[in-house]
């Protein structure tokens, strides 16, 4: 079956200029990503600051260029014309972390929610009664929040308007960065349940991305691990948590701090910090940090090998790449 | 004996142009040396508020503190002056959540750590800046001494965290308090951070207070868990007991929102509502309107923290009728 939203060799960096006369760097903020949402499903991705799953989404809703690569929705490639990418953004819309940024402060929430369907040529009346259904739809009373600005109402709120607002163009896909990470949890809850009630409800895809593994993998059906721009590890929710095979995920997911006092974590899984996307080293990504790391990891990058649905980027799980570790995943 | 810090009916009053709001309401709590409690919450429930009370950092001119706050004996509400100044920073000191923030942009990581030690012990800056370098080394910073020249915007966000650490822990505080402080880190380096507090709070063996919204988080490094909820105490005991048999309706809840544990893609049994407002608290129990098991009384009355046969305290009127964990 042919997705429905898929990336095609992906890639972006960014010039950074230290000062004026100093020599310019590159910050390969998306190296070659290939990703793939198959209609009703939620794909998750993971991983550190840095890594490139925020720009990612931002090349895919078209909010900045990429170098390489195309975005293709139903089988399409998407083009560079503006009555293309309008009709792109009505199927794909995107929620964001910080809800109050998001909003504008001077519209009420019904106005807010209404605006979208108004550009894209719905009448007025139309559009606010759309609204109207939606904020209830998402747990917002319409008599009592409609005419609400959004520094009236709490976070939470805020989150479900932007939700709401995101659905009033009837999308296909609804791609969410770190959507519910600045909520309490309790309120958490809330939204991850509204999120999977309006996904059956309305046929939605989803892209989810966040840093908090529990999440990702509550709501998830595929996940996506990046490192440094790369996807390193891909395959289904079940399957990477459960066997994660590349030597980050499995850090990554030893990190998650245990909630059993008596069986705490005892010994860092990774030491130091996520190096910065500034002046890659030539081999492996991982290969500074990797605790498997031989002379082949630092100087042949790994590719990326699809085996039985299960993806992962490391000469450990490739018999064939002379790692003296390496052999074929179970 | 005693315990090193010891809290009686703390109540702490904001003065807005909305009129007098209560961030805290009656907070009763003990620590000894060498224990760490771990306060969890959400947003508004008082937690920071706690830590700042206790830091002595709250704006006098808009605050209305009253209670009993016993600090190593001391009234620790009654200092002033110069008593006060050692008192901040040198017997408590406290690591912030944002450490880019909260550190000095304009000095060297190194300045400031001598800086704190100067002024709390009165040594020279020779042997400042050695204890600097000394600080630098405990928190394992890969090479120590090229650190102390770096300003807090050439170190990575767990490096800094690390330098505010190392800052906190220069004065050789009895009392730390920790204000989220490997919340806004990566999964990878917060676990780093995580296990470093608490082989040091090991070592140098002082009462640590560390407040975390996240349930796994306590559960690392906390001996004991305090569960605050609308700027009261709702649950105490075992970090053991409140997070793996939580008694109190509310602690229940915060524990089967979180997904962990929870199969994936199954309904996660929340909360209704949100956290309340401290503006407008609900009459009798804060957590009253989001409770399952709300009746009149505990509409009319907040109920008080009551200490249980397992030693742990919960504040709920419905104890008896809910079946003890």
């Amino acid at each position: 079956m042919p997705a429905l939203l898929e990336t095609v060799g992906l890639s972006k960096s960014f010039t950074l200029r230290a000062g004026i006369g100093k020599p310019v760097k590159q910050v390969h903020a998306v190296s070659n990503v290939n990703i793939a949402l198959q209609q009703g499903q939620t794909l998750g991705i993971v991983g550190e600051s840095g890594c490139g799953k925020s720009t990612t989404a931002r090349l895919i809703m078209g909010l900045m260029p990429p170098d390489s690569g195309d975005i293709v929705l139903e089988g399409k490639a998407l083009g560079n014309g503006t009555a293309e990418l309008r009709a792109f953004r009505r199927k794909v819309q995107m929620v964001f972390q910080d809800s109050s940024a998001s909003l504008n402060p001077r519209l009420t929430l019904e106005q807010s929610v209404a605006f979208g369907p108004q550009v894209h040529g719905l009448p007025k009346r139309e559009a606010i009664e759309r609204a109207r259904d939606l904020l209830a739809r998402v747990g917002l009373d319409p008599a009592r929040f409609a005419g609400r600005y959004p520094h009236e109402i709490s976070g939470g709120q805020r989150q479900r308007v932007n939700i709401a607002r995101a659905l009033a163009l009837q999308p296909r896909v609804v791609i969410f960065d770190e959507a519910v990470s600045a909520l309490d949890k309790s309120v958490e809850a809330q939204v991850l349940n509204l999120l999977s009630d309006l996904k059956s409800e309305f046929a939605l895809s989803y892209i989810f991305i966040s840093h908090d593994l529990n999440v990702v993998r509550h709501i998830s059906d595929e996940v996506v691990v990046m490192y440094l721009g790369q996807v390193i590890e891909r395959g289904s929710a079940a399957r990477l948590f459960d066997a994660p095979a590349h030597p980050y995920t499995r850090a990554l997911l030893a990190s998650m701090p245990s909630h059993d006092p008596a069986n705490r974590t005892q010994v860092p899984p990774l030491l130091g910090d996520p190096p910065s996307p500034i002046d890659l080293p030539p081999g492996c990504r991982f290969a500074p940090r990797c605790p498997h790391v031989t002379d082949l990891c630092r100087t042949r990058a790994p590719a990326l090998i699809l085996r039985d649905g299960h993806a992962t980027a490391c000469h450990m799980t490739d018999a064939t790449s002379g790692h003296p570790q390496a052999r074929e995943p179970a | 004996m005693s315990a090193y810090l010891s809290l009686r009916d703390l109540t702490v009053r904001f003065r807005t142009p909305a009129g007098e709001i209560t961030a805290i309401d009656r907070l009763s709590l003990d620590l000894n040396r060498g224990e760490v409690l771990g306060l969890i919450g959400e947003s508004g429930s008082g937690k920071s508020v706690t830590l700042r009370a206790l830091l002595r950092i709250l704006p006098e001119q808009r605050t209305k503190i009253s209670g009993q706050m016993l600090v190593g004996g001391r009234d620790a509400l009654a200092l002033k002056g110069e008593a006060l100044r050692a008192y901040r920073g040198g017997e408590v000191s406290m690591i912030f959540q944002e450490p880019a923030t909260a550190l000095d942009p304009v000095h060297t990581i190194g300045a400031q750590i001598a800086e704190a030690v100067m002024v709390h012990s009165g040594c020279t800056r020779a042997d400042a800046d050695a204890r600097a370098l000394d600080m630098l080394e405990l928190v394992r910073i890969p090479s120590a001494k090229a650190r102390l020249g770096n300003y807090p915007h050439e170190m990575s966000g767990g490096m800094r965290q690390r330098a505010m650490i190392a800052l906190a822990l220069s004065t050789k505080p009895k009392l730390l308090l920790a204000d989220e402080p490997t919340t806004a880190l990566d999964a990878t380096v917060q676990i780093q951070v995580i296990l470093l507090l608490r082989d040091l709070q090991r070592e140098l063996g002082m009462a640590t207070i560390f407040v975390t919204h996240d349930v796994g988080v306590a559960a690392e490094i906390s001996d004991r868990v305090a569960v605050m909820y609308g700027g009261r105490v709702v649950e105490t005991g075992t970090a053991a007991q409140v997070l793996m048999q939580p008694a109190h309706p509310y602690t229940r809840g915060l524990l089967s929102s979180t997904v962990h544990g929870v199969t994936p893609g199954a309904r996660i049994d929340a909360i209704p509502g949100m956290p309340p407002d401290p503006a407008r608290m609900p009459s009798g129990c804060a957590f009253g309107p989001r409770c399952a098991h709300v009746t009149e009384q505990c509409r009319a009355a907040s109920p008080a923290l009551t200490l249980q046969p397992d030693s742990r305290a919960v504040a709920c009127a419905r104890l008896d009728q809910l079946g003890h964990p």
